[in-house]
């Protein structure tokens, strides 16, 4: 028991001198970042889950984009450092990243991130500790309680998205619409969307199902679909849900006598789904690699991207590339490095040419107001990357909301989804 | 809307049962290997994956898709040959929660793999040219594809079965999971009917997951919904029983089927609310043997 | 009361010294200085989390793949009444704490009589049912997907715990204590018990030992570490991810868990570090960190089934061996 009690008695001892030092740790003030003439760009990507391409993606065009400023001598002769990290998908592995980018590295700026959900926890977090966050995801991020001024959305918001394809839907088609939406609240906000516009419109929403995440087996869904007849089918989802629909939308000969529009859909989808994305298969995207037959700015960015990695980006790669540029050139015309609000503002009313036709980030909420694009498949057709042909370019403007609507998430906030 | 055409729920009824099918694959795999060595195969999904890749290489080589099903079986058996006879074997007589972390160590490493190889995007399997059509039967409309998952399912099945009663491989193979010591002192050799057992086990697997890659394509990451899948059926089963396996697969295809019908958002949590039911109901599960609970 | 028996048990795994317990709390304050704020952080939560699952699997015998539930119950909970009822820290953690007990109470009493496997599965059927209720039916309260977000920042008594270098040591502070006092229920009768379930329950039984009810209390013992962790993780994230409910949540638990060296002391402590550790560094080179990370893993268990700790014990308890027969 003597032995016990001393070693009790050291441990005590050794705590305390631990203590002591930790509080000198804590007390001790924050080195000074005394590097001199570098900016610190930090950004997260999904490097691992079920989006890895696209996370690659948005990290390949991250690093061109910064590689071309850096090779143009920087940002106001600050020598730009860019970090990147893997956020698994994950929410928590998500903000110990940006903590760690923000916290550790020093970042003076973070970007990246890919699912919505990931991409409102990082906003709050980068409002809390007023860090501009640049988002490359569709999220629902720039409406009403989750925006402040230090985050800014660059991809196109899942309303936007939503009325882009419905419209296009509704002129070309036909009116009576069924809908597959994914039950979260990304599925949520396209099928608001499609609903307020159906009734704008003269729409018929014959019935809506919602499925969970994650679902592999959709023909369960489809015989409940095929009794409402409609004139097309909507799907509110993406990745390996929406490549599992399709494709057992193909099995029952769907995509042979019925259009199907997918709200959002992705070159990696439509690769993945080989045939059965047909030209009845009509997808919307932010981005796709044709339209540099339109743009000069789609031009060089895609041929530059092919070159160096093999494959066309992803329009999540073009939202990557364009937010760094945006970040870069709203502190070059901001003329400041450290005033981190007067950069937000610059950039809240850019206007800008790069990868599209002129394209500006609006004031009242920090979005990027670009165009949505529409394709359809090509089914056996397809070669290598010639999976789709454009079929419209649905300009920005008119596919977003005044921006009192959209602080109050009008007009879809009173629209009464199905049960 | 309360009035719902019985052709719907005909229709229903009929894909409950085809992705039962697909569970019945899956599942009586996992069921011979618990059975048989004691083992949760925690990467019985994974092995579903490789079967799914195995059959879009066979398929892109061949051009024969049911050349690529019985290939998917094949490689991947072989494969579960090597991974049984170098990673499991070493671990049989020690904690008997080893197996069950090795493999789910395998499923975390196997899909990376798989990316490496074949890259991150997704490879497509075409519906077989033969089956791609739909029949229809009055206004009940039946895929094509979905008629052979369950008539391939059922011939596979009743050739399992009667592998399993008839042939002396069978017979050993049954003995030994009833009682392994036994079948040794009788001079078999037992490992080598191990290696053979879970080859047939995660061969199953694979079936299962060439099966339904042209419903989904195949993914990297497609094995760990499977896997899930695979335990809730056994489970609800009862572990190391292939009537179980049965019944429980196409119980939980047409569970899955019918929520998905009437609220779909509860679809995937009806499966484990049906594992929870039956557990607490039935411990051991429909055709689990007594005492193993 | 301490080192008094000289059974088998107690020579397999013999208990920590207190010195062992002191040191571990005087390495982890200097951890920041070593690696990131944020990951040691981490580290210290699913140490809370892995320390009490070591109790039921290493101590206990019993495999839970379900312990996301009571994770994610705990961190909902305090989520929950940090958001709408603007609950203080401590009733926030208390909720956490209490309502995973809640769940372990109910699964334990349906649940805990079956064999291993069976329970791991019961367990692990319970979890997903959570996970998926949170996802689809009850995303009005839990928002399902997006994640429980909107939960101000935390203070302790007008002290904020914004900063990472304060939460860091609010969460040591717990820790240590949460150390401690496994530590102390490892030396308390009911500790010996556990283990000597763990090695033969029939003889337990036989000794007229009521080895249900010692599991129960094992198992709501471990939701009590699994809802403070989960507490803590939202109070450490102010965010609740719907991945805190996931079954690999479960499996990366038991992964570090064996790691480290199930029914070893420190065994949960290090395996989460090494673990947490591993990724962040691997995930830096190669987004192919998965594959490393498993094939280390399988390695593990191949080579050195005892794990980390559990390798270095039995070199140290050999050495002694060698050296008191000299």
């Amino acid at each position: 028991m003597q032995h016990v009690r001393f070693l009790h008695k050291t441990g005590l001892v050794m705590l305390l001198i631990g203590m002591i030092s930790a509080a000198l740790l804590v007390a001790a003030p924050a080195p000074a970042s005394a590097q001199q003439k570098t900016i610190k760009y930090g950004t997260m990507h999904p490097l691992t889950g079920a989006y890895a391409v696209l996370g690659q993606d948005q990290m390949r065009a991250t690093q061109m984009a910064v590689d071309e400023w850096n090779a143009k001598g920087g940002v106001l002769g600050h020598k730009i450092v860019w970090i990147y990290r893997d956020d698994e998908l994950k929410g928590n592995v998500a903000i110990r990243r940006a903590k760690e980018l923000v916290e550790e590295e020093k970042c003076d700026f973070i970007g990246g991130t890919l699912s919505g959900s990931i991409s409102l926890a990082i906003n709050e977090f980068a409002c809390k500790t007023k860090t501009p966050y640049v988002a490359y995801c569709m999220s629902d991020m720039v409406l009403g309680s989750d925006q402040c001024e230090y985050g800014a959305a660059f991809m196109v918001i899942p309303y936007s998205a939503a009325l882009a394809v419905s419209k296009y839907a509704f002129e070309n088609v036909g009116k009576k619409w069924f809908s597959i939406t994914a039950d979260y609240r990304w599925g949520h906000s396209l099928l608001e969307g499609w609903m307020w516009q159906s009734e704008q419109m003269g729409g018929q929403h014959l019935g809506n199902v919602y499925v969970p995440l994650g679902t592999t087996d959709f023909s369960t869904y489809f015989a409940k679909i095929l009794a409402a007849k409609p004139d097309f089918i909507v799907m509110n989802n993406l990745g390996a849900d929406q490549t599992a629909a399709i494709k057992q939308a193909s099995e029952l000969g769907l995509t042979k006598n019925m259009k199907i529009f997918c709200t959002k859909t992705a070159q990696h989808t439509i690769k993945e789904l080989g045939s059965a994305y047909n030209e009845n298969v009509i997808g919307g995207m932010s981005f796709y690699w044709k339209l540099r037959d339109k743009y000069p700015g789609a031009k060089k960015f895609v041929d530059k991207f092919m070159e160096k990695y093999g494959a066309p980006p992803e329009q999540d790669g073009e939202c990557g590339y364009v937010a760094t540029n945006l970040l870069f050139m709203a502190i070059e015309k901001a003329g400041t490095v450290s005033d981190k609000k007067k950069i937000m503002d610059t950039m809240a009313d850019l206007k800008y040419t790069l990868t599209k036709g002129q394209e500006y980030v609006r004031g009242c909420d920090q979005q990027r107001i670009q165009s949505y694009v529409l394709v359809k498949g090509k089914g056996a057709k397809a070669k290598g990357w010639d999976l789709a042909d454009i079929v419209a370019e649905i300009p920005g403007d008119s596919i977003v909301m005044s921006c009192e609507d959209n602080a109050k998430k009008l007009p879809f906030v009173n629209i009464k989804l199905p049960k | 809307m309360f009035e719902i055409p019985w052709n719907v729920i005909a229709m229903q009824f009929f894909f409950g049962i085809a992705l039962g099918c697909i569970f019945v694959l899956l599942s009586s795999g996992m069921s011979i290997i618990f059975g048989l060595l004691d083992v949760v195969n925690f990467a019985h999904g994974t092995f579903a994956m490789l079967g799914a890749y195995a059959v879009f290489v066979v398929v892109s080589l061949t051009g024969n898709f049911f050349i690529g099903l019985v290939s998917a079986v094949i490689i991947v058996g072989i494969i579960g040959m090597f991974v049984e006879f170098i990673l499991l074997k070493p671990l049989y007589g020690k904690d008997p929660l080893l197996p069950l972390l090795l493999t789910f160590g395998l499923s975390v490493a196997i899909p990376d793999l798989i990316k490496i190889i074949f890259g991150l995007i997704g490879k497509p399997v075409n519906y077989p040219e033969a089956l791609s059509g739909i029949i229809a039967l009055g206004p009940v409309i039946i895929p094509g594809y979905r008629l052979f998952i369950i008539l391939f399912t059922l011939v596979a099945i009743i050739s399992l079965w009667l592998f399993l009663k008839k042939s002396d491989l069978g017979m050993i193979i049954r003995a030994s999971t009833r009682d392994s010591l036994m079948v040794q002192t009788l001079g078999i050799n037992v490992s080598r009917i191990w290696t053979i057992g879970f080859a047939i086990g995660v061969g199953l697997a694979a079936l299962a997951g060439a099966i339904a890659a042209p419903m989904m394509s195949a993914t990297p990451d497609m094995g760990v919904d499977m896997t899930m899948t695979a335990f809730v059926v056994t489970v609800v089963g009862g572990l190391g029983s292939l009537g179980g396996a049965i019944v429980g697969g196409l119980l939980i295809g047409l569970v899955v089927a019918f929520t998905a019908f009437i609220a779909g958002e509860y679809s995937s949590v009806s499966m484990y609310f049906c594992m929870a039911l039956i557990l607490l109901l039935r411990p051991r599960g429909l055709f689990g043997e007594q005492g193993r609970e | 009361m301490v080192d008094n028996s000289t059974n088998t048990i107690q020579q397999l795994h013999a208990p920590p010294k207190p010195l062992v317990v002191y040191g571990a709390i005087f390495v982890l304050l200097f951890l920041p200085l070593v690696i990131s704020t944020p990951l040691a952080t981490e580290i210290l939560i699913w140490a809370i989390f892995g320390m009490g699952f070591n109790l039921l699997l290493g101590y206990t015998g019993v495999l839970s793949f379900g312990h996301a539930a009571y994770f994610g119950l705990g961190a909902y909970s305090a989520g929950l009444a940090f958001r709408y009822l603007d609950a203080h820290l401590f009733v926030g953690i208390v909720a956490g704490i209490l309502a995973p007990m809640i769940l372990a109470c109910f699964i334990g009493a349906l649940a805990i009589r079956k064999r291993g496997v069976y329970f791991a599965m019961i367990s692990l059927a319970f979890a997903q049912m959570l996970y998926f209720l949170a996802l689809s039916p009850l995303k009005e309260i839990t928002r399902g997907e997006d994640g429980l977000t909107h939960i101000p920042a935390m203070a302790l008594f007008s002290f904020s715990l914004g900063k990472p270098l304060p939460l860091y040591y609010f969460v040591l502070v717990i820790t240590a204590i949460m150390l401690y006092s496994t530590w102390r229920i490892l030396q308390s009768p009911f500790g010996k018990l556990l283990q000597a379930f763990r090695e033969n329950e029939e003889r337990a039984k036989a000794c007229g030992y009521n080895t249900t009810l010692v599991k129960f209390f094992s198992l709501v013992i471990s939701a009590f570490y699994a809802g403070l962790a989960g507490a803590l993780n939202t109070v450490y994230l102010g965010y609740v991810p719907l991945t805190t409910l996931f079954w690999l949540t479960s499996g990366t638990m038991v992964m570090m868990t064996i790691l480290g060296g199930k029914g070893t002391f420190l065994g949960p402590l290090v395996g989460v570090g090494v673990f947490l550790f591993l990724q962040n560094t691997i995930s830096l080179i190669t987004p192919r960190w998965e594959l490393f990370v498993g094939s280390i893993f399988v390695a593990i268990i191949l080579l050195f089934p005892g794990g980390i700790m559990g390798t270095v014990e039995e070199k140290i308890a050999a050495y002694r061996m060698r050296r008191a027969s000299k």
